[in-house]
């Protein structure tokens, strides 16, 4: 711990290279980091898979994987955000992805954009308002997503009397393709790319992920968290919303059962993605690795023949895995500290 | 009882390293059944590491502890009482001392344990305490007492008061007294730990006095007088101030504007407190523990809200400005607390100290690294820190460089005053140095710079002015050149020094 105490400053640091660290220390700090270890999984699945399982490495299944993955990534990938600023998860996901596709439904008649647009404001203002909650108020951000999505759900049935809404117009142009590019995937791809530059190189993406690292230390850096939190509740929801638009246009319809294990995938992927639950560590890119692991192992255990309650329990004992890891990791004596 | 008292606890031979600072250096010491032992010396002397050590806590490099007065073991022959409570605060009275009779069993027998926490509780003179009400709700002394209560709860012979009567006022300090003195007749071995001199006179049979991790005297008390004492516990080189050693001052002041606050008072915490800080010198705040030091730095800092009081800083009124409104008022903090709001432990060095000037190193909300990385590169540089390892994770980091960074993400925001609470806490001496070097580097710039501190050896060393507390009272305000030691200590202590 005191051995730095030897080496003293150079003396001219603008032109000393930056000492990088050896590669064997690097491979051995890479392996005991959740996210790597996710990656590699997911590619040695993806090997696998094209050996072993037949059916798997086509064109046409490839684009089913992606089809199935990409509204579950869109919600997880605003999700993380919830994650890494340090308030868990927001468990409003799936009532916020169904009151979305019936909104969308319902508004389908003024324009596929004008519905998608719809959806995705109304996203928004559930996630701030949710967010106005846990920042400014300081509510627990389960109960206060429980509660929330008690409410939008009791909302919806009344609106929607308990009945499916139609779409009333052409939803068509999100089923076809960009640049060669399912819609749904390329929205998936966009949404991570955007959410990965805006954490990864703005000032307030670093600021999210300060706060979740230590809240604080961040204010004694001046940092306020509230308005960092209402922010990423507010994109959580935009993201869900237009992952909810999405849903509805796909299946020309919306109705409250519409979306309703997404919440839970998204959090899978979240997690499997090896985005810390304690804060400040991971990126909404993991989420979206995770959510691809998550549909490839779905994907191959379908093609594999087996059930949906068998996939259902390799879901959970995945985010338990995950869970489990990160816990092991942070026993590493350096990092343990850093919880809040 | 015994004709001649038995030892309980022997020390013998003690000795601990942490890094490259010798914390305790050969140590020594009989703890004897109905005795007060009193274990007096400066911060950083090596009390709380030896105490840790007979605690269990931590483990010594060489000699050994030997408890031979119970029949129980030697983890439940030793009670710890600490100077911050270590009770459950929401927890019940009853709650809190079943966490400490650590019975084995799964289920309690409640007139059993009722029997053993009512005479707890009357050996500690709390007889008649509700046991129903929750800990916080309890007066200070009260609960001082409770956690001795918990000790004798555990069967313990030895008891360990770290700085009991620290927090406390003179009736209620009395009432700890007693206490301790019938614990001392039925037979315990008491080790009490304090900075009030008067009361080691008033308390004690026995002092040792420990200085660098080192016993230095060691006898009856009878054997003592108030002055050797003193001298004892700060040195030869601290006796008379150092010719030459003066900080800062000499040439002219620099520009920037002055702090002035005038009376700052917080409820039941600071009473009207006044002072003005020039800016390019180190104005030191100075107290015990409950003094209402702490809570002034971190009043001006932003951290904690005056009830009533100005704070200026040049033009500019700071009064009701919360940590997020002074910093953009360019008023910067480090904390005592490392850990917790000090640094952003599984952060790299960069993210540390550009964590509170993103502004400066962003264009439209977009971070510039490479902007980044020289702000961080330079400001490394200012506290000694190498620049070359920017990219490190602060958690493994020493103390001393890991406040070095605290310091830097304050540096970094160019600050007009700098509000520093101990800041060197845990640091060794090598990095001490550097920092107080780093500090005067700044002020000499023109900024503010006001420190808490408990350590008069670093007021010594890092002050221009310190001002005493006392309960929340202003005592004194002296140029550090102009006052000695004893002084300083009679005031935060109340006259009872010297």
């Amino acid at each position: 711990m005191t051995a730095e105490l030897g080496s003293p400053p150079t003396a001219d640091t603008r032109t000393a290279p930056t000492r990088t660290p050896s590669t064997i220390s690097r491979l051995r700090h890479a392996l005991t980091d959740g996210a790597v270890i996710i990656r590699l999984v997911t590619v040695l699945i993806f090997v696998v898979a094209s050996i072993a399982v037949p059916q798997f490495a086509t064109g046409e299944n490839f684009q089913t994987l992606l089809q199935s993955v990409a509204l579950i990534g869109i919600a997880a990938v605003g999700l993380s955000l919830i994650t890494i600023v340090g308030r868990l998860f927001s468990l409003s996901v799936s009532a916020t992805i169904a009151i979305s596709a019936i909104l969308f439904a319902a508004t389908l008649r003024w324009g596929p954009w004008t519905a998608l647009l719809v959806s995705a404001l109304f996203g928004l203002l559930s996630g701030a308002v949710q967010g106005v909650l846990v920042g400014r108020w300081r509510t627990d951000p389960i109960v206060t997503t429980i509660a929330f999505a008690a409410i939008m759900l009791g909302l919806g049935q009344l609106f929607t009397e308990g009945r499916n809404i139609r779409g009333d117009g052409d939803a068509t142009v999100f089923g076809s393709t960009v640049l060669g590019i399912p819609g749904q995937v390329f929205a998936f791809l966009l949404a991570t790319v955007v959410a990965w530059w805006l954490h990864r190189y703005t000032v307030r993406g670093r600021v999210l992920s300060l706060i979740g690292l230590n809240e604080k230390a961040a204010l004694v850096s001046g940092l306020r968290s509230w308005p960092i939190v209402v922010l990423a509740f507010g994109v959580a929801g935009l993201f869900a919303g237009v992952a909810g638009g999405l849903l509805g246009a796909q299946s020309g319809q919306g109705n409250l059962g519409l979306g309703a294990a997404f919440g839970f995938d998204a959090i899978t992927a979240v997690v499997v993605g090896g985005v810390s639950v304690k804060g400040g560590r991971g990126s909404p890119f993991d989420a979206a690795v995770g959510a691809l692991l998550v549909g490839l192992l779905g994907n191959v255990l379908i093609l594999a023949g087996l059930s949906y309650e068998t996939q259902l329990i390799v879901k959970g004992v995945l985010v338990l895995g995950a869970v489990v890891l990160a816990g092991a990791t942070a026993l590493d004596p350096t990092t343990r500290r850093g919880g809040r | 009882m015994e004709e001649t008292p038995r030892t309980l606890l022997a020390v013998s031979g003690v000795g601990k390293r942490f890094g490259g600072v010798q914390a305790l250096d050969d140590v020594s010491i009989e703890f004897r059944a109905g005795e007060v032992h009193a274990l007096l010396g400066e911060n950083g002397a090596g009390k709380s590491t030896l105490v840790k050590i007979i605690a269990g806590v931590l483990e010594q490099d060489t000699g050994s502890v030997d408890s031979v007065g119970g029949a129980t073991g030697d983890a439940d022959d030793i009670a710890m009482v600490f100077q911050e409570c270590s009770l459950i605060p929401t927890l019940s009275v009853r709650d809190n001392l079943v966490l400490a009779l650590h019975r084995g069993g799964a289920i309690l027998r409640r007139s059993t344990l009722e029997a053993a926490m009512r005479s707890a509780l009357s050996r500690a003179g709390l007889d008649g305490l509700d046991l129903d009400v929750p800990v916080e709700v309890l007066p200070l002394a009260q609960q001082q007492l409770l956690e001795i209560a918990r000790g004798l709860a555990a069967d313990s012979r030895t008891l360990i008061l770290d700085e009991p009567t620290a927090t406390l006022s003179d009736v209620e300090i009395a009432k700890v007294h007693e206490v301790v003195r019938s614990l001392r007749d039925s037979g315990h071995a008491i080790v009490y730990i304090t900075h009030r001199l008067a009361e080691v006179f008033a308390l004690s049979d026995r002092i040792t006095v420990m200085r660098s991790g080192r016993v230095v005297s060691s006898g009856r008390t009878s054997e003592f007088a108030m002055d050797s004492l003193v001298a004892d516990m700060l040195g030869p080189e601290h006796r008379i101030p150092a010719p030459g050693a003066a900080p800062v001052g000499g040439g002219p002041a620099p520009d920037g504007p002055r702090l002035i606050v005038e009376g700052a008072s917080i409820e039941h915490r600071l009473h009207g407190v006044s002072f003005e800080a020039p800016a390019g010198e180190v104005t030191a705040v100075f107290g015990q523990i409950g003094s209402g030091a702490d809570d002034l730095v971190r009043a001006l800092a932003g951290l904690v809200p005056l009830s009533s009081g100005i704070v200026r800083l040049g033009e500019r009124t700071l009064t009701g400005f919360d940590r997020a409104g002074s910093q953009r008022h360019r008023v910067a903090y480090v904390s005592a607390d490392r850990v917790v709001e000090g640094v952003f432990l599984t952060g790299d060095v960069v993210r540390n100290i550009s964590s509170g000037a993103l502004r400066r190193v962003s264009r439209g909300g977009v971070i510039r690294a490479a902007a980044e990385r020289v702000l961080a590169r330079d400001t490394a540089t200012r506290v000694a820190f190498d620049p070359d390892r920017i990219h490190t994770q602060i958690g493994q980091l020493s103390g001393g460089n890991q406040q070095k960074i605290a310091i830097a993400r304050a540096l970094a925001t160019e600050p007009v005053m700098l509000v520093l609470s101990e800041p060197t806490r845990g640091v060794d001496i090598g990095a001490r140095a550097e920092i107080y070097a780093a500090l005067r580097d700044l002020a000499a710039t023109g900024v503010v710079v006001v420190v808490y501190s408990s350590d008069i050896v670093e007021i010594r060393e890092l002050a221009d002015r310190v001002l005493t507390l006392f309960r929340g009272c202003q005592v004194g305000d002296h140029r550090v050149d102009d006052t000695d030691d004893a002084r300083i200590l009679a005031d935060i202590l109340h006259g009872a020094a010297a």
